[in-house]
């Protein structure tokens, strides 16, 4: 792929044909096709001797624990076993940039939980940048240190994981009291039942005491969920006509 | 210099089983044609030899090459490595492995040269010169690899139409060229490889490998 606009770069440096950089960069994805015709003891025999500090010891474990049949073809695995190979190339590789591209798409629950205990011990022995895309957000949000948010194309927020989920709280209370906050631009979301409403409300709350006296409860919004909201949020203004503006 | 290495090691393991097998069934064959034709035409049984196996090393070489443009071109930048190096990394794998093959075949020969005879095989004046038979068939293979090197990347980059395209100029040609030049290695030259002479065909080699790096400055990896 060659870029039509804008550049990459790690460290200051352009990435794009870059022999210094590219060997430092490890790309995993869910699905390889190169690797279709071959076994997956040859995927990481070539790892082996493709990627310089490619760690036998922790693939070996990881193999192990994923359960995956090395004498199978690629093309004949699971699609989970696909994306658990994948995994093992990507944080065997000990690459200090490591991309992991929807690395659990496909993998049962059991083993995604085995996949983030070792991401997190792999990354707190051998620290190193891994920037991993999900779709299962709130299953992953422990693992996150930054979260970065793609909308068609673009980046729309890049935060520090806290950061990003204390932007926004429910607010929970008597639709009375909450009634006179839906019409804000701040709501990202309502939702009543009876005389209960629930507003996931986005930036600061000033009259925070105020409204707990009143029975409000405030909650933070799980990150899945703000996701939705914000990509809702990001539709509605696109589709919003340019001379009008949402206040 | 590690990285080359690298890049090496891997299509050695890559073609290491084929090449296996392929050395078996070549061996088989020639023991066969020795055994099965030759005893009747003792004269001609080295050069019968020499057209199996140059002719099984072609199909060997032909396929070699496919399967770096087709396929190990997209592993190979899946796995960190920029396409200048897959290029370098490619080009001196064939040189290696034409240089590597021909030796093998030639050594071959001169064994099946001083051999024979002791068999009981009348190879009448059969000369084999090493070094020009090696070179030969260096040039050969190599022109060759680099010439399917290139079809396979016009069929990678630019789909099956443009690579059946060039076969099609490439069929043409032959019957242009091939009409009133000797043959180097076999008498019924059919290909470009029988008809260009081994300096030339290193020559054309090397031109085919500048097209090739052309292609390969701005392939796109084929993700599907």
């Amino acid at each position: 792929m060659f870029p039509d606009q804008g550049s990459v770069t790690a460290d200051d440096h352009p990435v794009h044909e870059n022999p210094d950089i590219v060997p430092h960069i490890c790309f995993a994805k869910s699905v390889e096709y190169a690797w279709s015709e071959y076994k997956a003891q040859d995927i990481l025999k070539f790892c082996s001797l493709l990627y310089p500090s490619w760690d036998a010891d922790f693939a070996a474990e990881m193999l192990g624990r994923f359960s995956i049949p090395l004498k199978q073809k690629y093309k004949h695995l699971s699609r989970g076993n696909q994306s658990l190979l994948g995994i093992v190339k990507g944080l065997a590789s000990r690459c200090p940039i490591t991309l992991l591209d929807e690395p659990t798409l496909g993998v049962d629950a059991e083993k995604r939980e085995a996949f983030y205990e070792l991401l997190l011990r792999d990354y707190s022995e051998h620290s190193r940048t891994v920037i991993l895309s999900t779709h299962l957000i709130d299953e992953s949000a422990d693992l996150f240190q930054y979260i970065t948010l793609l909308q068609k194309g673009t980046v729309t927020a890049h935060r520090e994981t806290e950061e990003f989920v204390a932007q926004a709280r429910y607010l929970q209370g008597n639709s009375q009291h909450l009634g006179a906050y839906l019409g804000d631009a701040r709501v990202l979301n309502s939702k009543s039942l009876g005389s209960v409403t629930r507003i996931a409300w986005l930036g600061p709350i000033d009259n925070e005491q105020y409204l707990r006296e009143q029975g409000i409860e405030i909650s933070p919004v799980p990150l899945q969920k703000l996701f939705v909201y914000l990509t809702r949020q990001e539709q509605k203004t696109s589709e919003v006509p340019v001379h009008e503006n949402i206040s | 210099m590690k990285t080359f290495r690298r890049q090496l090691a891997f299509h050695w393991y890559d073609n290491r089983k084929r090449l296996l097998f392929f050395g078996a069934i070549v061996l088989f064959l020639d023991f066969w044609l020795l055994a099965g034709y030759g005893i009747y035409e003792p004269e001609n049984a080295l050069p019968l030899v020499m057209n199996n196996n140059f002719a099984a090393i072609s199909i060997f070489t032909v396929l070699i090459a496919y399967i770096a443009a087709a396929n190990s071109f997209p592993l190979l930048m899946g796995f960190g490595y920029t396409r200048k190096q897959f290029y370098w990394s490619s080009l001196i794998y064939f040189a290696a492995f034409s240089t590597a093959i021909s030796f093998a075949h030639t050594l071959l020969i001169a064994l099946l040269k001083l051999l024979l005879p002791l068999l009981g095989f009348n190879l009448d004046n059969v000369v084999v010169s090493f070094g020009p038979l090696w070179y030969s068939q260096t040039a050969a293979y190599f022109l060759l690899a680099m010439m399917v090197f290139l079809l396979s990347t016009m069929m990678y980059r630019f789909g099956i139409l443009s690579g059946a395209g060039l076969i099609v100029i490439y069929i043409l040609s032959l019957n242009i060229y091939g009409t009133n030049n000797p043959t180097l290695i076999d008498a019924a030259a059919k290909t470009f490889v029988d008809i260009i002479p081994p300096h030339y065909a290193i020559a054309v080699s090397l031109g085919i490998a500048l097209i090739c790096r052309r292609l390969y400055r701005s392939a796109d990896v084929k993700t599907s």
